[in-house]
């Protein structure tokens, strides 16, 4: 059919001027009060329902049959014109679209106040069709921040029924409403997206926390941890909670039959123990191929893992589906054994669990090689003191051979001393440069969050939560660090790390104290620096818990050839007997004495007060301290 | 550069993520800027030459010339570029051994994110700035060198009474003074708390101090 050239223009179906020609109501301000009062309240608690609301609310008070709310979106070159809420007759049509040109709703946006159309389909093909016919169409501009943003409208599909004055009035307040619900509706929408995403960031973050709290605590159980058997058990305990897995085990490497024995458990029965007791490393178990490969074995399903069939039986009577296998492995490079946990249903694996796996592994090798290295030391110990008993009884008279001995058991306690002491400086710098760099990244990080909040909402109070958590755990990570081995005395020695020790020590226990530390340059031993500081440690923590004392003094000084530290205190004083074995941390102050061939009085006059001295010889047969020395000597 | 109105900052710090941080933190305000990044000591020198920053925020303890080193170097070299640095020890001996060397700033890195930013206004105003959780141990230290010189008025002791307050001083316990003097333990502890008494010591502290200024050691 060929196409009927509109014989109307636009002129012709624009009727506004009639509106001022047209008997009107009077403005009914009661009505119009009313409507924007409810609409308002809608727009401030549930802008979503706002513009639907606004196109009932053109029924009721414009007197229509239909009414909406069209907005224009991008598309294309002119865009189109999407009806967002319609009401009425055209209730159903609510999301439909046209062209923006050649729509009424699209050219009244053009226009800056009210415009009336007469059988408007006359002009627009478009509308042709369209029933119930659209007699009058009323429709109002509105904008939003300057721009042209949609049209309110309100349609007549009767032939009697005609807009007046006072429908225009009310249109053109109503379109106000409109633009105040748009922009509500954008700056939510902005709103909850940022919300959202701080929700996200602070759920990862608070994450991130919590592990460091528990590896933080942890590692402070490990360091504590003095045999194997607690260690491992304590190991095996951290890796299930923080992996939540239902099983766990470790196994050590026994060189000399090249085969993994199973060290401490915990969830499995005896079959499986019986099964599992021995490994040969490589071969068709997760911990033997991680322990070849030397890095982390995952089997999400031990069913779909060709490699593993020959276990199956004793893995499918444990219980157990899932494994991942951590290799233990010295700072040497030396491999020290496998730490596995278990899990009774498939399970994938984050790249977060597997950087816990890895991180837990360090840590517990670093300390079973600790504790290796001091039994070691310890047996040697007990053999040269069972040789010294033995010759004792056999040579009677070969002084200069005993001699020899005592000197090679006081060098191995030297030298477990100051791996000790190597140890613990070691832990100090991973505990101050790498978790507590980690803690000042996310305290960083959690500024930055907290900065872009919005002030007083719920997430930057959250966040200012988690930041307070943060600068806690840095301190107590400081202190922790401190008390393992203070970092001024490598940087600056005697003087300035038992200053700083005497000044905590002071304000921890209330009690004031003086300190004077003298020609203690050049540098001691390093070995007698630690003994004189652990010893001031002990001395002082004695006074804090027992003297009563209301002042405390610490003198150390170079006499001659030795260098003599005294704590003094005013306290209650006591019957002195170094020997005693409830002697109060006297005995352990004796023995780190004696270790360097120095003594320990102790006077306690009746009038009150302790003085505690202590003389080391600095010409003890120990070397001049190296400079710059970054660890201790292991096995020089 | 583009904004010469802005603070221009240059980070050393040898974690990567803790530089992204500060970064982060320094470039949300609207007053300043991060112009450079170094991982050593060395490097944030030569780099600082070049760029020319208002402002290094050094992490003390980097391998590798570490803070210390390269706060030295910079007053020598670049005496117009402030160092403000950022470090986990609290003991005073860190903070008036950099002082000393010429630091203009002194932030604990777990206070970095709430101090940091303010500390920098502070310093690029020309002021020192250093974290309020250690300027207490500053103010004792002080206090402690003021506190000694004359404690008391002057007593002339009694040559019994100097003798045993040198060997007192010079770490010997009551029982070897007693031996050496041929006098009873009970007798020494007398003379100990009649010299405290007459010159008004606190502690054996005192005791020592006054026995060297007198050049009896």
């Amino acid at each position: 059919m060929p196409d009927p050239r509109p014989a109307w223009t636009l002129e012709d179906v624009i009727i506004t001027d009639e509106l001022a020609r047209r008997p009107s109501r009077p403005p009914d301000y009661a009505l119009e009060a009313e409507a924007l009062r409810v609409l308002t309240h809608e727009v401030a608690t549930y802008p979503q329902g706002a513009l639907q609301a606004l196109a009932e609310t053109v029924i009721r008070v414009c007197r229509a049959d239909s009414g909406g709310v069209s907005v224009v979106e991008p598309d294309g070159a002119a865009g189109i014109v999407r009806w967002y809420a319609t009401a009425g007759e055209f209730a159903q049509s609510s999301g439909g679209a046209r062209a923006r040109v050649g729509s009424p709703d699209g050219d009244a946006i053009e226009g800056a106040a009210v415009v009336l159309l007469d059988r408007c389909d006359r002009f627009y093909p478009a509308l042709k069709d369209v029933k119930p016919p659209l007699c009058e169409t009323l429709l109002a501009p509105w904008f939003a921040g300057g721009e042209r943003v949609g049209t309110l409208w309100a349609i007549a599909h009767r032939d009697d029924r005609h807009f007046d004055a006072e429908d225009a009035r009310m249109l053109a307040r109503l379109a106000g409403v409109a633009a105040a619900a748009w922009r509500t509706l954008e700056h939510s929408a902005e709103l909850s997206a940022t919300v959202a995403s701080l929700r996200d960031a602070e759920r990862t973050i608070a994450g991130e926390l919590q592990m460091m709290a528990r590896l933080h605590a942890m590692t402070g159980r490990i360091v504590r941890a003095s045999d194997l058997d607690t260690l491992l058990d304590e190991v095996v305990e951290a890796m299930m909670e923080l992996l939540g897995a239902d099983f766990g085990n470790v196994q050590l490497y026994d060189a000399r039959n090249d085969v993994l024995t199973l060290k401490a458990h915990r969830g499995f029965d005896d079959r499986f123990l019986e099964h599992f007791k021995a490994v040969r490393p490589g071969g068709t178990t997760a911990c033997g191929l991680a322990f070849e490969k030397r890095r982390t074995v995952v089997m999400e399903d031990v069913e779909r893992e060709p490699a593993f069939a020959p276990n199956l039986a004793a893995s499918r009577e444990a219980g157990y589906r899932s494994v991942v296998s951590t290799p233990l492995i010295a700072i040497s490079g030396e491999p020290l054994g496998m730490l596995s946990t278990h899990f009774r249903q498939p399970r994938r694996f984050s790249e977060r669990d597997l950087r816990v796996a890895t991180v837990i592994a360090r840590f517990a090798a670093d300390a079973i090689d600790r504790i290796g290295t001091e039994e070691v030391l310890r047996e040697r110990v007990r053999d040269v003191e069972l040789r010294v008993a033995d010759r004792t009884a056999a040579l009677a008279g070969a002084q200069t051979g005993l001699e020899a001995a005592a000197r090679e058991r006081n060098r191995l306690l030297r030298r477990l001393a100051s791996s000790e002491e190597a140890e613990r400086r070691r832990l100090s710098r991973e505990l101050h440069d790498g978790v507590g760099q980690h803690l000042t990244a996310i305290g960083l990080g959690l500024k930055t969050l907290y900065d872009g909040a919005e002030r007083d909402s719920p997430v930057a109070k959250r966040v200012a939560d988690l930041q307070a958590l943060a600068a806690a755990l840095a301190r107590e990570l400081h202190s922790l660090a401190v008390q393992l081995r203070p970092r001024a005395l490598d940087d600056f020695g005697l003087d300035a790390a038992l200053t700083a020790y005497a000044e905590e020590w002071s304000q921890r226990s209330g009690i004031p104290m003086d300190v004077l530390v003298t020609d203690v340059e050049p540098r001691l031993p390093e070995l007698i620096e630690s003994a004189l500081y652990r010893i001031t440690q002990e001395a002082l923590t004695n006074v804090a818990r027992h003297s009563r004392a209301t002042h405390a003094s610490l003198v150390v000084e170079r006499r001659g050839d030795d260098v003599v530290l005294v704590v003094e205190d005013n306290g209650l004083g006591f019957e002195p007997v170094p020997n005693r074995p409830t002697g109060i941390g006297l005995p352990g102050i004796a023995e780190r004495a004696a270790l360097l061939g120095g003594t320990l009085e102790i006077e306690s006059p009746a009038s009150g007060g302790t003085t505690l001295f202590v003389r080391i010889p600095t010409s003890d047969g120990s070397t001049p301290r190296a400079r710059g020395r970054k660890r201790g000597d292991g096995d020089g | 550069m583009a904004e010469p109105s802005k603070l221009r900052v240059m980070l050393a710090d040898d974690h990567p993520v803790v530089r992204e941080g500060l970064k982060a933190l320094i470039n949300a305000q609207p007053d300043m800027f991060v112009v450079g990044e170094a991982d050593n000591g060395e490097a944030a020198c030569e780099a600082a030459a070049q760029l020319q920053p208002d402002i290094l925020v050094l992490d003390l303890s980097m391998p590798a010339h570490g803070g210390a080193e390269a706060s030295e170097r910079m007053r020598r070299e670049l005496p117009q570029v402030k160092v403000l640095v950022l470090t986990v020890h609290e003991e005073r001996v860190y903070l008036t051994r950099l002082l000393r060397a010429g630091v203009s700033g002194y932030v604990l890195k777990r206070a970095a994110p709430t101090e940091l930013v303010n500390a920098l206004r502070v310093v690029a105003s020309g002021a020192v700035y250093v974290d309020p959780a250690v300027a207490g141990t500053l103010v004792e230290g002080f206090l402690d060198a003021e506190a000694f010189p004359d404690r008391g008025p002057h007593v002339a002791l009694s040559d019994r009474e100097q003798a045993v307050l040198v060997r007192i001083a010079r770490g010997f316990s009551n029982k070897e003074i007693a031996s050496a003097l041929s006098i009873s333990v009970k007798t020494v502890e007398s003379y100990k708390a009649r010299v405290v008494e007459k010159l008004g010591f606190r502690s054996r502290v005192d005791i020592v101090r006054y026995a060297a200024r007198h050049g009896w050691l």
